[in-house]
Parts: structure tokens; sequence; C-alpha cells
């Protein structure tokens, strides 16, 4: 289709006076459009702040860290029953000193009291007492598994670790509700009841989406510690008796499929397992959460397309309409242009570039309020948000060709109407 | 070779299952400079005439032939271009665009012709000038008067520097003062050496003319010379 340029700068120009002479019908017209685009701009920028959050976080965690666990999201993922994994045999201390024994473990951190049956204490001192907060046991190696810094004092040894010593590292929220003006290292605590002395703070830890979900709300005291005075927690159901006990692995550099290879072969024989049957423990690694992560907003997106094609669908039918109207309105100018010589597909455009001119302000429109509602959130609660630049484009691009499609029909019409016929309709 | 050859030109419609012959083997030939008037009854076949003079539409049988363009047998893209460069049409009802000026309502020809905005103002203002409207350039059609808008139009003719001006009943909705204005216009355009052809159905408009083509029944009657 050839048009001249000069002919289409100037079909740009008419489309916009058009609009501008019609404002209040032009702007109800295109709400349907703004809303569309407003969706996919505001929820892109929430869902790409929220998974790129997320991602940093989970680059928190190494990318060769590997998490023995009974069960996790991938075994849901693969389809197994949660009556069948609660079954499984449970993880105990002894498997990890049976995996540090491996040349391809650098260093191998136990923890109790975390995942589905944790229990929540209280801390105390001198009468201050916390809120109930996640007590952790766990090894030396707890800090560097798990990236966290210490922000004062120092961690636990192997050897108070070994002798069970009753030492405690606050998290931040223990650390501000007992020692909000005084230094905590080496203050007497009451750890549920038995007292502890608190030997490190850990800094503050990275959490989805930078929310406040409780993840500074701990004390991590030595795992031998923690067994004799709680017990391994367990949780039973239907059956099966459930023990939190979470091994993370972090490999020698380079041996990490080494490293997952051994693991795999030890907890085999560990459980006793024939060739033929499947592993009953998972190993979780950074690229495995990230996958299952990736699936989830992939889903979310699809779900975000759909809803943004209704509103746009919505959008393009109003778009039709006015078209329309627009076209009846104004036969007798389309027969003019025709008697002055325009040609068929020189009105054709003209309705074309009118329509998709309406949804373009409807799409810039949208684009503005879609990352105007994203740094709203942002701002009042820290939500993290990302305003991609294709998204700008996708909400235009998007806009303009509801115009050009839902446009098609009317724009069609027009440009098949007879000069004589319209040219005399009143 | 004359401007304008008619041969044997026929038109008929289907008016649900009648057939009816607007126009029946016409032959006219005319020359630059003519001024000609057709007049006739209602039904006579003047309009249809006038719409095929215009390339509005295409003969059933016959010929014409405009300024060496065989216009009977062309496609639409073609009678469109034909229409831009060699034609320029003036309405009973002016036909001006509302929401324009009347400078862009003369441009508007020239938009479609490819022709630089710039260049466009400049021969859309020498058209204005023409008609004696320079004051008014940057008025919209509700703020002329009836003759005021007929001038645009007519300005709105002569910006492509067409072959023939076609004018359907040019006084049709004008006053007597404004229509007489509006006739010495055309009087005047016919001395710089335009083609008009003015359809009307009246005789005071009509001698204006050098020659009278009446029809009847979808055939010319009789030429009348002046």
């Amino acid at each position: 289709m050839k048009l001249r340029a000069a002919l289409l700068r100037e079909i740009g120009v008419m489309a916009f006076e058009t609009l501008r002479a019609n404002k209040m019908r032009s702007a109800l017209t295109i709400v349907g459009v703004v809303i569309g685009i407003t969706a996919i701009v505001g929820m892109t920028s929430l869902v790409r702040g929220f998974d790129r959050s997320f991602r940093e976080m989970l680059e928190g965690l190494g990318p060769n860290t590997i998490f023995v666990a009974k069960f996790s999201g991938i075994s849901f993922m693969s389809g197994n029953d949660f009556i069948d994994l609660i079954r499984r045999p449970n993880l105990t201390p002894d498997d990890a000193r049976a995996l540090e024994r491996l040349e391809s473990v650098r260093f191998i951190d136990t923890m109790l009291g975390s995942g589905l049956s944790n229990s929540r204490e209280r801390i105390s001192y001198r009468g201050e007492e916390t809120k109930r907060i996640q007590i952790l046991g766990a090894t030396e190696y707890f800090a560097q598994v798990g990236f966290i810094p210490l922000e004062a004092g120092r961690f636990f040894t192997a050897g108070e670790l070994q002798h069970r010593r009753a030492v405690v590292v606050l998290g931040q929220t223990p650390l501000e509700s007992l020692f909000p003006f005084t230094d905590p290292i080496g203050k007497k605590v009451r750890v549920a009841g038995e007292q502890y002395t608190v030997i490190g703070v850990m800094g503050p830890r990275p959490s989805p989406g930078g929310f406040n979900v409780g993840q500074d709300d701990l004390a991590v005291i030595p795992y031998t510690r923690y067994q004799s005075q709680f017990g391994v927690p367990s949780l039973n159901w239907s059956g099966g008796q459930h023990r939190d006990v979470t091994i993370t692995v972090v490999p020698r550099d380079g041996q990490r499929a080494v490293a997952l290879r051994e693991i795999e072969q030890v907890m085999r024989i560990r459980h006793g397992l024939r060739l033929d049957e499947p592993n009953d423990f998972d190993l979780v690694t950074q690229d495995a959460v990230a996958r299952i992560w990736q699936q989830t907003t992939q889903a979310v997106f699809l779900a975000l397309v759909v809803i943004s094609s209704i509103a746009l669908l919505v959008g393009g039918i109003g778009v039709m309409a006015i078209m329309t109207m627009s076209v009846t309105e104004r036969t007798s100018e389309i027969g003019l242009r025709k008697a002055l010589g325009a040609k068929p597909r020189e009105i054709l455009w003209q309705f074309l570039v009118e329509a998709s001119v309406l949804t373009l302000a409807g799409g810039v429109l949208g684009v503005l309020l879609g990352s105007g509602t994203g740094l709203l959130v942002h701002f009042i609660s820290g939500f993290p948000i990302s305003l991609p630049w294709w998204s700008f484009a996708l909400g235009l691009g998007f806009s303009a060709t509801v115009g050009l499609v839902f446009g098609m029909v009317p724009a069609i019409r027009a440009s098949r109407l007879d000069p004589i016929e319209a040219l005399h309709h009143e | 070779m004359s401007l304008i050859e008619v041969e044997a030109l026929s038109k008929s419609y289907q008016m649900g299952s009648v057939e009816i012959h607007a126009l029946r083997g016409v032959n006219l030939t005319v020359e630059r400079g003519e001024y000609i008037a057709i007049m006739g009854p209602s039904g006579s076949g003047k309009s249809t005439f006038l719409n095929l003079l215009g390339c509005l539409d295409t003969p059933t049988t016959g010929r014409y032939v405009l300024n060496d363009h065989d216009v009977s047998s062309m496609a639409e893209d073609d009678l469109a271009q034909v229409r831009n460069e060699e034609i320029g049409f003036v309405f009973q009802t002016f036909n001006l665009l509302a929401r324009a000026t009347a400078l862009q309502n003369v441009e508007l020809p020239l938009v479609y012709a490819g022709v630089t905005a710039h260049e466009r103002q400049a021969r859309a203002r020498e058209a204005l000038e023409k008609v004696d409207l320079l004051d008014r350039v940057m008025h919209r059609p509700n703020e002329l008067s009836g003759g005021q808008r007929q001038r645009v139009a007519i300005a709105r003719a002569l910006v492509n520097d067409p072959s023939i001006i076609l004018a359907d009943e040019p006084t049709g909705n004008l006053d007597s003062v404004a229509g007489a204005d509006l006739l010495e216009l055309l009087d005047g355009l016919h001395e710089k050496g335009h083609t008009l052809f003015v359809v009307t159905h009246e005789r005071d408009v009509a001698e204006h003319a050098r020659s009278i083509v009446h029809l009847r029944d979808g055939q010319i009657e009789s030429i009348e010379s002046r």
C-alpha cells in the first residue's frame, strides 16, 4: 500500500483535530483502552518489581548452595501426594554428619526449628520480653551458608556447638525490643526460660518484596543445645511424624555437580533405597527454585494478559461503535473528499489513523496512569516496582493495534461509499 | 483535439426490477474556454450527465474523453486522480468542512495532489485572492455569509488549476444579491479563459453562458448558442 508521506502527516493532523473537536466523546470512547493499558503497565511494574527482588533474594542464597530436604515445592510440582511426602523418612543431624565427610563439601549447616513445625518462643531480659519469635538451632556455619552478615559480636564456634553451650545470636527484632540503647554482647537473656549469653547480632535479612514478613524475628542457638532444650520438633500428620531438619550444603568451588551426585548417593544408602526406588528426599538448588518461580510468574503474566485483553476488547468495541457513528455523520464529508480526488485507500487510512490516534491517546493515558499507580504503591508501601521500557512500548503498541483492528470495519465502509450518494447525504 | 469529446454516452440504473435509462446516447464536443449551461426538467438526466462529466461515475456505454484522458472505462483510483487534477466542483450546498478554516478548505484538493504544506498555503491564498476573500482566510464557514461560502467553494475549485469547472445549481442556496455577485464572478472566470459547466433550472442563470444545452428524457433536445 503506497501512501504519500505528506498525506499521511496530513491525515494525522486531521485526526487530531477531529478528536479535539469531540473531546467528551473521544474521552468516553477510550475508557476501556485506558483501563486495559493501565492494567498492563501497572501490573507489569508490580509483578516485575516483585520478581526482581525475589530473584535478588534467591541470589543471596548463593548459586552453589544445595538444600537437602525431606520434601519441598519441587516434590509438589512433580505431582507427589502430600501424605506420601509426610511419610518419607525424616532427616536427622546424623545425616548431616555423614554428608560432612564428603570431599566435595566445603561446609554444612543443620537447622532445627525452621519449616512447618517451627516453634515460637519468647526471649526476656530484665523484665522486658519479646513477642514470640523463631528460635533456630544451627551449626557454626549458619551465617556463612545463609550469607547473613553479623552486625556485632561473633557467631558460635564448633566447640560451643559440641559442648551445647547456652549462647545465642540475636536477629534484628529481639535486638530492638530488648536492647534498644545498650550493647547486648555478653548480656544474659532467657530463651523460653533458660539462661543464654548473647554473643552476636545478625544484620537485617533480605525478604521477597522487601516486606517485613518476620524474616528478622529470630534468634539462633547451637542445634545441640536446641535438641536438649526443645528436642527435635515434630508434627504428626495422618500417620506420618514429620520432623523439621533442614541440611544446607555449600560445596567446594566448582564441585557442585559432584556434590549433588555424592549427596544423592549417600542419602540413598542411608535410607536403604533399592536401585528401582525413587529418591525419598529433595535436593533443592537456587536454579531449581528459580525455575519454579519463573513458572509461577509466567502464570501470573498470562492471567494479566487475559484480563487486559478483555478490557482492550471492550475498549475496541467502543472504538468500533464510535467510528461507525463518525462515518455515518461524516458521509457527506467523505463524498466531498472523494469528489476532490481522495482515493478509497486514502479515505480508509484517514479513518484508521483517526481510530488509532484515539486509542493511542488512551494508551498514553494508560501508560501514565499505570506507571503512576506503580510509583504510588512504591512510595506508600515500599513495594518494589520495575518500569521496563518494553511495557510502555507494549502498552502503546497494543492500544494502536486496537484502533487499527477495530477501526477497520468502519474505515472500509467509509472507503467504499459511493461519492455521488455520499455527497447528497444529509 | 477538443477538450471534451462525448460520444453516444448512455447510463442506465437498475431500480429494483425496473431498468432506468437516465442518459441515452449523448454526443457533445466542448472546446477549451467555453461556458456551457445545462438545463432540463427534473428527470431529464442532467444530474447523471453532470456526474459523468465530473468523473464521479462511469457510463454504461459510450465514450468520454477529457483532456486526452479516456475516462469512460477508468478504475476508481485513476478516476480519483482525474477528478483531482482536471475538475473543479462547485455544489449547491457549498460542501465546506465545518471545522476547517477557509484556507484549509481551499487547500483540501492540494492535500490529495500531494503538494507540500508550504506551497499549498501559497496556492490557496492565491485562489482566495481570485474570489476576493483574502480578508476571510482564517474564518470558518459558520463565520461567513452564504455568498462568501460559495466563493470559498469556487476558490477550492480553482486551486488545482483544473481543465473544467462544474457548478451544480451554484446559486440555488443564495439570495438574489449574492447570486448575482456569484454569476458575475463566474463570468469573470470565463473571461480569464476557464472552461465552465453550470447545471441550472433557472433561465436567467443559464443566460450567462455562451451556449445552453437542453436535456430531455436523457437526450440532448437542442443546443442554444448565444
